[in-house]
């Protein structure tokens, strides 16, 4: 299933990520739900659940997303090879996505403290989950949701904060 | 990860998370001194809950939105006016309520709104106008579009409803609300093929025509005027300061319009405030068109303000799309599409005078549409060279693409190959013909000493394709020859200038390294049509003058050496091609490094030779490591791991290693729709490849979609006409072969035949493949008269092509022998397994998969013949060698079990046959499952086991169960079905069940009538079948009349002598007997009655 939710998200990706281009009235839906939408059609035909599909979707698009920014960072520095994973027209790199990358990294390593907190982050940030989302994502309560949200958030910053 | 044990880490971890929600919880002031407390002397704990708490209280970043993706783009949508108590949602307004501003305007803002009164339900746009911009003028240009709107009604045309002037007099447009995305994001968003952005494109120009013909301008054309709905329909907007073409209005100019007017999008008539007309519309779809397609702006950067923006519009000519392409869309074949022709189209549309611009936008859609369909368009220089290649495109695209792939592969410069074709049109083939090789061209060119050489080169090479190939077939040259001028024609008449041209005092007499790149590019052209003598030749020349050459590019020799070793390959002379490709892989190894694209060709090379070789373990091996090398420095989605891939794939399956090769054909699929689409050559090849594993799997159902759908797909990309079509076809047709509908494969070899006789001539591998083909349907039809010609004529041909060793030969030689089998010449098949199986074993090995073919096919021949005692040894032999080369579980490997099994039945040595029968179906129901047709045949020989050795009870369950699966799986019709019902006819006839056999063996003579020809031996069987359980059941008249028949069809078809003949006749005596003595008995009932007591 994976190869299908990851070719799906790129595709959207690369149409977002085109998007943001232009001054349109795009409406700002969440890709992750344009993708589950997209995928499971009405029926939520071949997911065990929305939770299955939502894990699932995260971390793809945080591959994705990463994945891409990367090597638009590093063209930027003058290297790397021509990205042909999204390979529409060419964004430039900002610091938002610039963000994006250190959080990326900030977050491996949460995850190696703590693997639930960064499965957290990674619902939210990159699946564009909710709170209530996520919990149903993680079978979780929304308590623990919440304060593991307002911990790794907290601690995701300080630790950017601290690399500059 | 040890989940038992606690490391220090979970425990800091913990006890920050401690500290911080117990700080949090405190009141602001009282947190320091609880840190402080808590501690105590670690100074860096308490900095990271300090640092932690100071982060919570802060907001903004990427990581507070639950989707920075949604906040990104809302940054970036324009801000509305913040303090406007009239545009806020609740108002109410001409009786509608806003709802949600959905769109900003150099006017006012755009509001969703729904009917205030409830009395029905609607959902209107609502435009209303800016404050401070409510001048007298923009009152009167709103009411004007208010009338010129109410005229326009066209589906694609977003409706006027209403408008009105709100109570502090700001007018306002009630309008149809569209639930759409603006063309550009909607393009983007979907990822529309350049084809589907044309069609787009189309219709955006037929409702711009529309307004035209209602003497309606629009004026102010842009993507966020165009949104197209879910549903894909293109929706016009804010016709917001057309007016009427009629000119009562021309005094109003871009001056007086105070920006309303979006600069990006204006002609420059627009900006030096000119008459308008219906060419400044045209201009603006131009650049829309321009936009869509590239994503840019035709005059480059727009930042500079209006000033420069107007500047640049008026001033700088645009640039020619295909050259604004980045490389990263290059990679997408479709925009390949986007040469010649719409960079003129757009051109056109961009001119800065607007009476050289199209009159109307008719024309242009009448222009895109001319494109759509690979005609000519008007726009353009009228030159031969641009007919000549549209000409190409039109009737060969996939051919020619392949030869300039070809060509630019061979050459040394990113600039050598004009090919007719525009200079970025050529870049952007190479780097879909993989940026691999071509980048290593590049940095070798840009190191290359001779800077000049490479520029000479570059010219020659250039000119030389130019002038002696393509012109030399341009239509206007050679009118009599039309379209029917074959590739190879075109080639040949190439390969004589090039020798002209070589000669002492020809033009490149002395100049060795440009010969060496013409010819490396006329081999690799040659080669892409698989006309391999005259590539071989061409590729020896250019790698010995490469050779010569002292200071020859290292990239480029390995490239030669490889791939004049793959021809050989091709060509099937293996021993010639080994040194050269070794030769590649060493010298890439040595200079150039194991991570070079030069050096993983080579290897993949390396692994082909192997595979053609039939070791099939080693080439996996190179297959993988070219694979990780591609993957490491190219990426996963490169063009060139995507195909290592497929070759893995590939390998695994000739493995029949399946399930595991499924996955490698998935990603390669799945990239490819990536990178290039899914209707490009490449991702169509890879489906095929996938298609036959489905095949091999025996999951045919699934197999006929994809090679269905590839068909469908090649017709309507590449036409009827098309090397790749007529494949699809010979495809469709195998498989449909091999599910027994023969009737609908043989129209389809046929066609597949005819068409690449046409193309390719009758004497090409590919033709004569179809030929053999078409005779092999013809030979499972029964129809051998039709079938041996057909064989016998594509034997000499492939024989006096490839000669009597080549790999394909002996596939020719071998096909006849099994033609002749079928018809029971067995004599005949003999001699020619036998030579087959010895020339493979000669030319391929003892071991090879080809070879143990022939060995365990000549083991079969001659347990027909009945010499068991010569078959026993051959078909021991191919089991164990088959074993042992490709494991227990291969395909090949049960076949000779299978083949084994079934001798030794014969033999009637049912103890040793049982294990090794049961042992094929139970290792072939494991790997394909139970319906599989090896399955099923498997099975039917363990029923025929017991069956014949008189365990009638045991046969019955798996005859029936194999009846049920063909049944489902092949249909009631199905020859084996039919075949099947017979058996298990007899067998019940056996078991004392005669009305139930009767009934079966009754259906067997029927579905045999419907598809199989009158008298095929099949029928001859099942009627004498029939006839004899009717025999049994005494009813005499029916069994003779089949009977009969059986005897007629048998006896013409295989001789008076023939076993089975001679058996019908056999049953139509019993016949008689039973006939005359229950007569005898009757009479003599009918006798001892009328006597008298």
């Amino acid at each position: 299933m994976l190869p299908h939710v990851y070719d799906e998200l790129r595709r959207l990706a690369a149409g977002f990520l085109k998007g943001c281009r232009y001054d349109q009235t795009l409406r700002a839906t969440a890709l992750v739900h344009e993708a589950y939408l997209r995928l499971a059609g009405p029926s939520g035909a071949g997911w065990n659940d929305r939770a299955h599909f939502f894990r699932a979707a995260a971390k793809a698009m945080r591959h994705i997303l990463i994945d891409y920014f990367r090597r638009r960072a590093a063209e930027k520095r003058g290297g790397g090879e021509p990205a042909v994973r999204l390979s529409e027209t060419a964004i430039l790199v900002d610091d938002t996505e610039v963000e994006i990358l250190e959080i990326d990294e900030a977050l491996q390593r949460l995850s190696a403290l703590s693997s639930e907190k960064a499965r957290v982050v990674e619902l939210r940030v990159f699946g564009g989950c909710t709170i209530e989302e996520t919990a149903e994502a993680l079978g979780i309560s929304t308590a623990s949701v919440e304060r593991h949200w307002r911990f790794a958030r907290a601690w995701l910053k300080s630790q950017l904060d601290a690399d500059e | 990860m040890n989940n038992h044990r606690e490391s220090s880490e979970d425990r800091a971890l913990a006890r920050l998370e401690e500290l911080f929600f117990a700080a949090l919880d405190l009141p602001t002031e009282r947190r320091d001194a609880y840190l402080d407390e808590q501690c105590g002397g670690d100074a860096g704990l308490r900095a990271a809950v300090a640092r932690m708490l100071r982060a919570d209280r802060g907001r903004g970043g990427v990581i507070d939105n639950d989707s920075w993706c949604a906040r990104r783009l809302a940054e970036r949508l324009p801000q509305g006016s913040e303090d406007d108590p009239l545009a806020a949602p609740g108002v109410v307004i001409g009786g509608y309520r806003l709802a949600e501003r959905i769109g900003m305007g150099g006017m006012g803002t755009v509001w969703r709104a729904h009917r205030a009164d409830q009395a029905f339900e609607r959902t209107v746009a609502i435009k209303l106008i800016k404050r401070g911009m409510d001048s007298e003028e923009i009152t009167r240009r709103f009411r004007l579009e208010r009338q010129v709107l109410a005229r326009l009604d066209h589906p694609h045309i977003a409706r006027l409803y209403d408008g009105g002037s709100t109570t502090d007099g700001r007018p306002y447009l009630v309008m149809e609300y569209i639930d759409g995305m603006a063309i550009l994001p909607y393009c983007g968003y979907h990822a529309l093929a350049v084809d589907a952005i044309l069609r787009l494109f189309r219709t955006v120009c037929d409702a711009i025509q529309f307004a035209h013909s209602n003497l309606i301008l629009h004026r102010d054309i842009k993507p966020g005027n165009v949104l197209v709905t879910s549903g894909g329909q293109v929706k016009l907007l804010d016709f917001g300061i057309a007016k009427l073409l009629d000119g009562e209005d021309a005094s109003l100019t871009m001056s007086s319009r105070q920006g309303a007017l979006t600069p990006r999008y204006a002609s420059p008539e627009q900006i030096r405030g000119e008459r308008l007309s219906t060419a400044c519309d045209v201009y603006a779809l131009g650049v829309l068109l321009f936009e869509l397609l590239t994503g840019e702006w035709p005059y480059g950067s727009d930042a500079g303000g209006l000033r420069e923006v107007e500047r640049l519009i008026c001033e700088r000519e645009p640039s020619r799309p295909s050259q604004v392409i980045s490389p990263e869309s290059a990679a997408t074949s479709s925009r390949r599409r986007l040469i010649g022709d719409l960079d003129w189209v757009i051109l056109k549309c961009l001119a800065k005078d607007p009476r050289h611009r199209y009159a109307s936008a008719a024309e242009l859609a009448d222009e895109i549409a001319r494109h759509l369909q690979n005609q000519p368009v008007l726009a353009g220089p009228p030159s031969i060279t641009y007919r000549a290649s549209k000409f190409l495109r039109r009737n060969r695209a996939a051919v020619i693409a392949g030869l300039a792939i070809a060509g630019m592969l061979a050459t040394a410069t990113t600039i050598s190959l004009r090919f007719a074709l525009s200079e970025s049109h050529q870049r952007r083939l190479a780097v879909e013909a993989g940026a691999a090789a071509f980048e290593q061209q590049r940095v070798a060119a840009a190191r290359a000493a001779d800077a000049a050489l490479q520029a000479e080169i570059a010219r020659a090479v250039s000119a030389f394709l130019n002038d002696d190939l393509l012109l030399s077939i341009a239509p206007s040259s050679e009118p009599g020859q039309g379209r029917d001028v074959p590739l190879r024609a075109v080639l040949d008449r190439a390969s004589e200038r090039i020798d002209a041209a070589c000669a002492p005092r020809g033009r490149f007499d002395g100049k060795p390294t440009l010969e060496a790149e013409i010819r490396a590019t006329l081999g690799d052209a040659y080669s892409a049509l698989g006309e391999y003598e005259p590539a071989e030749s061409h590729l020896r020349r250019a790698l010995a003058l490469e050779r010569l050459e002292s200071h020859g590019e290292t990239a480029r020799t390995v490239g030669l050496l490889r791939r004049l070793g793959l021809v050989l390959c091709r060509r099937g002379n293996l021993d010639e091609a080994l040194p050269l490709i070794h030769e590649a892989v060493e010298l890439g190894h040595a200079e150039l490094g194991p991570r070079d694209a030069a050096t993983l060709n080579a290897i993949e090379a390396l692994g082909i030779w192997m595979h053609d070789c039939g070791r099939y373990g080693e080439a996996l091996e190179q297959f993988s490591l070219a694979h990780a090398g591609y993957c490491d420095v190219f990426g996963p989605e490169h063009p060139s791991t995507l195909g290592a891939s497929l070759k893995i794939g590939g390998i695994l399956q000739d493995m029949g290693r399946f399930d595991e090769a499924s996955p490698h054909f998935d990603t390669a699929i799945v990239g490819l729709q990536h990178v290039f689409g899914a209707d490009d050559p490449r991702t169509l090849a890879a489906q095929r490849h996938f298609g036959r594993l489905r095949v091999d799997m025996g999951d045919y159902e699934n197999a006929l979609e994809l090679f269905e759908s590839a068909l469908g797909a090649r017709r309507r990309i590449c036409g009827q006409e098309h090397v790749d079509t007529l494949q699809s076809e010979h495809d469709l047709g195998d498989l449909l072969k091999k599910m027994g509908r023969y009737e609908e494969a043989l129209p389809l070899y046929q066609a597949a035949l005819d068409g690449r006789r046409r193309m390719l001539g009758e004497v090409h591998a590919t033709t004569l493949t179809s030929m053999r083909g078409l005779a092999s349907v013809f030979q499972s039809l029964g129809r051998f008269s039709e079938a041996e010609p057909h064989m016998r004529r594509s034997l000499e041909l492939t024989f006096s092509l490839l000669g009597a060793d080549h790999p394909t030969s002996i596939e020719a030689a071998s096909s006849l022998g099994s033609l002749l089998f079928s018809m029971e010449r067995l004599e005949e098949a003999e001699r020619l397994t036998r030579e087959a199986f010895e020339r493979r074993s000669r030319v391929l090995g003892a071991d090879h998969p080809e070879t143990l073919d022939s060995m365990n096919n000549l083991a079969a021949i001659l347990r027909k013949m009945r010499r068991f005692d010569e078959a026993e040894p051959l078909v021991r032999e191919s089991l164990d060698r088959r074993r042992r080369t490709l494991g227990d579980n291969h395909p090949s490997t049960l076949y000779s079990l299978n083949t084994l099994g079934v001798l030794l039945v014969d033999m009637r040595r049912f103890d040793e046959a049982e294990p090794l029968v049961r042992e094929t179906y139970e290792r072939r129901r494991d790997a394909l499952g139970e319906d599989h047709p090896s399955t099923m045949t498997a099975r039917m020989n363990l029923a025929g086991l017991f069956d014949m050795s008189g365990q009638l009870a045991e046969a019955l369950p798996h005859h029936l169960s194999v009846l049920d699966s063909r049944r489902r799986t092949q249909g009631e019709d199905h020859v084996d079905t039919l075949r099947s019902k017979s058996v298990i006819a007899t067998l019940l006839g056996k078991l004392g069940r005669p009305e139930e056999a009767e009934q079966l063996a009754a259906e067997a003579v029927s579905g045999a009538r419907r598809s199989l020809p009158a008298d095929h031996v099949g029928i001859g069987i099942y009627l004498a079948n029939h006839g004899k359980l009717l025999t049994e059941l005494r009813r005499f008249d029916d069994a003779e009349g089949d009977l009969l028949e059986a005897c007629d069809i048998l006896e013409t078809k295989l001789g008076r002598d023939e076993r089975r003949a001679v058996w019908a006749r056999g049953l139509l005596r019993e016949l008689m007997a039973a006939r005359e003595q229950v007569q005898d008995v009757q009479e003599a009932v009918r006798a001892g009655a009328s006597k008298p007591k």
